[in-house]
């Protein structure tokens, strides 16, 4: 016999009021590891819609507004095409992707239109409406993910999350926006000449609303050689992981680019931490309440639990048990509360979050077994948290009283 | 054994101070039974508790074997309770969880010279006392009778030098009684092990081969 035994034998002489107790610390960490599971995956979603709205950084000439690249003003400045390679290469961490784009203002026949080179490989799709219109390419990962590291990225297994570049574009090939079209009259299949070249309409991009609308798109060697503007580009859009931007990244890329004005598209990259934040600074409410009702639950059983055994106790310090050994037993009692509740909170948690997620909010959730630990820990510290006044109060008694008590 | 010198004990509370033991002295040899008498609140719970080492006296000192008990940090004095004493009390005090073999066993936990005997010597003791059919059993599948005798059991636990009963017989009838007050006599006798025993009973301090009547607080030998 041990002090184990004496645990054992106290929690089942009292099952109803450990059944109890762990219930309540059990729901709790259940509650967190739903809300953080839900969450996690939401977080992940939000990230892939807002990487779908488009590039977030953009490498403009020294020179060059925001208001050029938008413009795409025939006299605006480029830089060399060499400097993509040299961001490739440099291996920056949070940097997924790299699109450089070279646009100027051409007529064909007599409809001006915004010519922009692309380089199809590295192109991204920017938006949604683009992959339903079936220009298939490799999936993108997503750049912002929660519990991303600057370096890290995850792939989503879900197609629909995917982004996709577009894998080939003929040098004879364009795609034209849906208003380029009308005023170009041109369908899929047709030729159209720019600069004295004919290209074929390889596709007609679905309306998106934006300015792409009134785009034609070619390959970028190819209007590079037509404009006669050597190799130069316009832009780099980059698709930047937003922890990473919000970790000084484009200080870094100010470094390896030092002759290029480097600037976030706000509205992508502050909505993307935005919303990261608010979810975990909802988690983390949920995670101050969990603690303190928790540690007050179990505070309040260990309480009744050490009035209850008043007698008990009495009789160990009586027969020369240690108060460090009365800690030891009531410690232990609290571990084993956490270490049960946070494990079966997990299980509960996890299977919930697997089970409603889909149903409620769409989102396929799988289990995280770093939570596991996290939960356990989290109800180890709760039950202990809770015991702390109890614990010490149980060490403290008179035996002297409660051997007189009848 | 003990030399207990000028030893008093006043509790206060906000109703006023009562004086439980005031300016008490004797001393008790090794190897005697002393049966402790008096009415209720003449302080007999008190003195014997203090020779515990439970209540820590107001003025006074309490020598076992020549060492000071109050002087012992607070782990040397669980080491005295838990080696050198056993209680045995009115209402018997037994974990209601554990069997009586576990609850003679107990004393034992915290005695690493009982390490790996604990068992069978809870075993003999409980053969002792007469229960050896009874070792599974939890206490509420015993009688009084059986109960109090585990009690004693477990006071014998560590093979302490002097047994400390408070009303040992309080909650027994008249055949009980007599049974739990053999026992320790039985001990005293054949094992020289001394007895301090606290009673109100004129028949169970018979037992004793020194009687002290303790009255408001005060020895009257």
């Amino acid at each position: 016999m041990n002090l184990q035994t004496i645990l054992w034998r106290e929690l089942w002489l009292r099952k109803s009021q450990l059944v109890s107790a762990l219930i309540g610390i059990t729901l709790g960490i259940a509650v967190i590891v739903g809300i953080q599971s839900v969450s996690a995956v939401s977080e992940k979603a939000v990230a892939v819609s807002l990487d779908n709205l488009g590039a977030n950084i953009l490498v403009l000439p020294q020179a060059a507004s925001v208001d050029d690249y938008y413009s795409a003003d025939i006299d605006a400045p480029t830089f060399s095409e060499d400097y993509v390679e040299r961001l490739a290469t440099s291996m920056l961490p949070g940097v997924d992707n790299l699109s450089p784009k070279l646009t100027r203002r051409v007529k064909i026949g007599d409809v001006p239109i915004i010519l922009t080179g692309i380089l199809p490989a590295n192109e991204l799709a920017s938006k949604p409406i683009w992959q339903t219109a079936g220009l298939v390419g490799t999936g993108l990962e997503a750049a912002c993910a929660p519990g991303n590291t600057a370096n890290q990225s995850f792939g989503y297994q879900d197609e629909k999350l995917q982004r996709k570049a577009i894998d080939s574009l003929a040098t004879s090939d364009v795609l034209v926006g849906s208003s380029a079209a009308q005023r170009l009259n041109v369908c899929e299949g047709r030729t159209v000449t720019i600069e004295g070249a004919t290209f074929t309409v390889a596709r007609v991009i679905p309306e998106t609303g934006t300015i792409d609308d009134s785009r034609v798109y070619a390959h970028l060697h190819q209007v590079q050689q037509l404009l006669g503007t050597g190799q130069q580009v316009s832009a780099i859009e980059i698709m930047g992981c937003c922890s990473a931007i919000s970790d000084g990244l484009l200080g870094k890329l100010r470094n390896i680019l030092p002759d290029t004005r480097i600037t976030t598209i706000n509205q992508i990259v502050s909505t993307q931490i935005g919303t990261n934040q608010l979810m975990r600074k909802i988690s983390v409410v949920f995670l101050v309440i969990i603690i303190i009702v928790g540690a007050i639950t179990i505070g309040n059983y260990m309480w009744a639990n050490v009035e209850e055994r008043r007698r008990e106790i009495g009789i160990l310090i009586t027969i020369g048990t240690k108060r460090s050994a009365i800690y030891r037993l009531f410690l232990s009692k609290a571990i084993f509360l956490g270490v049960v509740g946070g494990f079966g909170g997990f299980i509960v948690g996890t299977g919930s979050a697997m089970i409603l997620g889909p149903q409620l909010a769409g989102l396929s959730v799988s289990p995280m077994p770093l939570y596991l630990l996290l939960s356990v820990v989290v109800a180890v510290l709760i039950a202990l948290l809770g015991s702390i006044l109890p614990i010490y109060r149980a060490a403290r008694f008179d035996p002297a009283v409660i051997m007189q008590e009848v | 054994m003990f030399t207990i010198e000028n030893l008093s004990k006043v509790y206060s509370s906000q109703h006023g101070t009562v004086r439980a033991l005031d300016n008490v002295s004797f001393a008790v040899e090794r190897g005697s039974f002393v049966a402790v008498t008096g009415g209720s609140g003449s302080g007999k719970t008190t003195l014997l508790l203090t020779l515990g080492g439970l209540i820590r006296p107001t003025a006074g000192t309490v020598a076992f074997s020549s060492r000071t008990v109050y002087t012992m940090s607070e782990p040397e004095l669980a080491d005295y309770r838990n080696r050198k004493v056993g209680f045995v009390l009115q209402t018997f005090n037994l974990i209601p969880y554990l069997t009586a073999l576990e609850n003679v066993m107990l004393p034992m936990l915290f005695n690493r010279d009982r390490n790996g005997t604990s068992q069978s010597l809870a075993a003999e003791l409980l053969e002792r006392v007469g229960l050896q059919d009874r070792t599974t059993h939890l206490p509420r599948e015993l009688s009084v009778g059986q109960q109090q005798r585990v009690a004693i059991a477990r006071a014998l636990a560590n093979s302490p030098d002097v047994i400390l009963a408070d009303e040992p017989t309080g909650n027994l009838d008249p055949n009980l009684s007599l049974e739990v007050l053999r026992i320790l006599k039985d001990l005293n006798e054949t094992e020289g092990r001394t007895v301090i025993m606290v009673t109100h009973s004129p028949e169970a301090a018979h037992f004793g081969d020194r009687q002290l009547r303790l009255k408001d607080g005060r020895i009257e030998e």
